[in-house]
């Protein structure tokens, strides 16, 4: 029998709950020390970690340590993180970005404060409305959304998403003046949440929710 | 959001700051400033949270790839031998691990007196201090916010800065200014502290000038002190060298 529209959004309620109850449970075990609870991290995490690092880095044995130090990093301060106020995704994710930074970036120019506000990623990083958007849409939908980007607002948003350069090393790179830069990423950001928002408004095939 | 109060002539107005701040273009003072703006508005926090959500879809149009076979082990060996080390009597006091002699002499108070007993000796040999006034004063203009000092050790003389609690949603943020230029593969930590029992908190770096903000992660509630040392990057689950920067909970600025 098939499931009217009220049934799914009964279904997709209760899958929300049951993964934030998961994770809550999974961070709770990492808590007391459980290892194979970091296991099951890793299966569950280690795919988008890896894929990002070594998009970052371009070198597999790079990305790995990056992946491993951002994993043992969620171990060591599982402590600190707070289910409520985010998701370990999030959190993950934002390790292994700020970790290949600083491999890209190394020591001679650390990154500033904001690293530290990164840290604490579930505070400020990847708001859970967006999670659950990347859940909603399909990837070739999101791939789709990006390609509707201006070329030189996507270059920039890349070169500061994945290069991790500051607005001046953008500027260097590309040799535009900086207040161009500035307004490729502007412009290109909120040209983002507005196809991604209108995306999500959107049922996932493409229908008004 | 609208231009910054008392924004001089040319600068990024609060909407500007935000977004470029969200995708992590700034430096310097304009990384400063979006942090103040950050620190004392939950708006701009939020909106940073979900303009960095919507970068972060960035990385749905990567290439899945997968991790070679081995690393989820050497993951875990890893981790098991955090607990090992932990829980090994030669653990049970903080060791340094990277220090010159100067810092491995002070982490033999650890030895003698205990981690809260080092802190507390650590605060005793404050230095002289430039107290960052307008900041400070600019924080103090919240009425929900709560300030406490923090200070410096021999290492770290010339730091200064503070520690501030945000009553809206009780978000802790440490602002540091003089901050000494860590060793590649080293990170600073933060500790709080009830007791004698130092729990983890975040880990960070400063920039190039010494300026860094930091968002504690966890409550500060029912602790009494909250330290800094240097760890390994990735951080630790306990100390291994001495605090450099301390604050003392119990007492506001």
């Amino acid at each position: 029998m098939a499931q009217g529209p009220d049934d799914l959004a009964h279904t997709e309620t209760t899958e929300t709950i049951a993964s934030a109850r998961s994770e809550s449970e999974l961070m709770a075990r990492l808590r007391s020390g459980d290892d194979a609870a970091l296991g099951e991290l890793y299966d569950r995490y280690s795919g988008p970690a890896f894929a990002l690092a070594l998009r970052m880095l371009g070198e597999r044995g790079v990305a790995e340590d990056v992946v491993q130090e951002a994993f043992l990093s969620v171990w060591r301060r599982a402590s600190t993180f707070d289910t409520e106020r985010g998701s370990v995704r999030a959190w993950l994710l934002s390790i292994v970005r700020n970790a290949a930074i600083d491999r890209t970036r190394g020591r001679n120019r650390q990154r500033q404060g904001d690293v530290a506000l990164d840290d604490v990623a579930y505070r400020l990083a990847a708001d859970d409305v967006w999670s659950e958007v990347a859940q909603r849409l399909e990837r070739e939908r999101v791939r789709a959304a990006l390609r509707e980007l201006p070329s030189e607002q996507r270059e920039t948003l890349e070169l500061a998403y994945f290069g991790g350069m500051t607005q001046a090393e953008i500027a260097a790179r590309t040799g535009e003046p900086l207040g161009t830069v500035k307004s490729r990423a502007r412009l290109g950001l909120r040209r983002l949440e507005r196809l991604l928002r209108a995306g999500y408004e959107n049922g996932p095939d493409g229908s008004l929710a | 959001m609208d231009r910054l109060p008392d924004a001089p002539a040319g600068a990024p107005d609060a909407d500007e700051l935000l977004e470029l701040y969200a995708l992590d273009l700034l430096e310097g003072e304009d990384a400063l400033e979006a942090e103040r703006l950050l620190a004392r508005s939950a708006e701009a926090r939020e909106r940073v949270r979900a303009l960095r959500g919507v970068a972060a879809m960035l990385a749905l149009d990567i290439e899945p790839a997968e991790a070679s076979p081995n690393l989820k082990g050497r993951i875990l060996a890893a981790a098991r031998a955090d607990v090992d080390d932990a829980s090994a009597p030669a653990a049970a006091t903080p060791a340094p691990i990277r220090l010159d002699a100067v810092r491995a002499a002070r982490a033999g108070w650890v030895d003698r007196l205990g981690w809260a007993a080092a802190a507390v000796l650590a605060l005793a040999l404050v230095g002289s201090l430039v107290w960052n006034m307008q900041l400070r004063d600019e924080l103090r203009q919240r009425p929900d916010a709560t300030i406490f000092a923090v200070h410096g050790s021999e290492d770290a003389v010339g730091v200064t800065g503070e520690v501030v609690v945000l009553g809206d949603d009780g978000t802790t943020i440490v602002t540091l200014r003089g901050l000494p230029q860590l060793e590649r593969g080293m990170v600073y930590q933060i500790w709080l502290i009830a007791g004698e029992t130092p729990e983890p908190d975040v880990t960070f770096v400063g920039d190039t000038t010494g300026l860094a903000s930091v968002g504690v992660a966890g409550s500060i509630s029912g602790f009494d002190t909250l330290a800094i040392t240097v760890e390994p990057a990735g951080g630790s689950s306990a100390p291994t060298s001495p605090p450099i920067i301390l604050s003392d909970l119990t007492t506001q600025s």
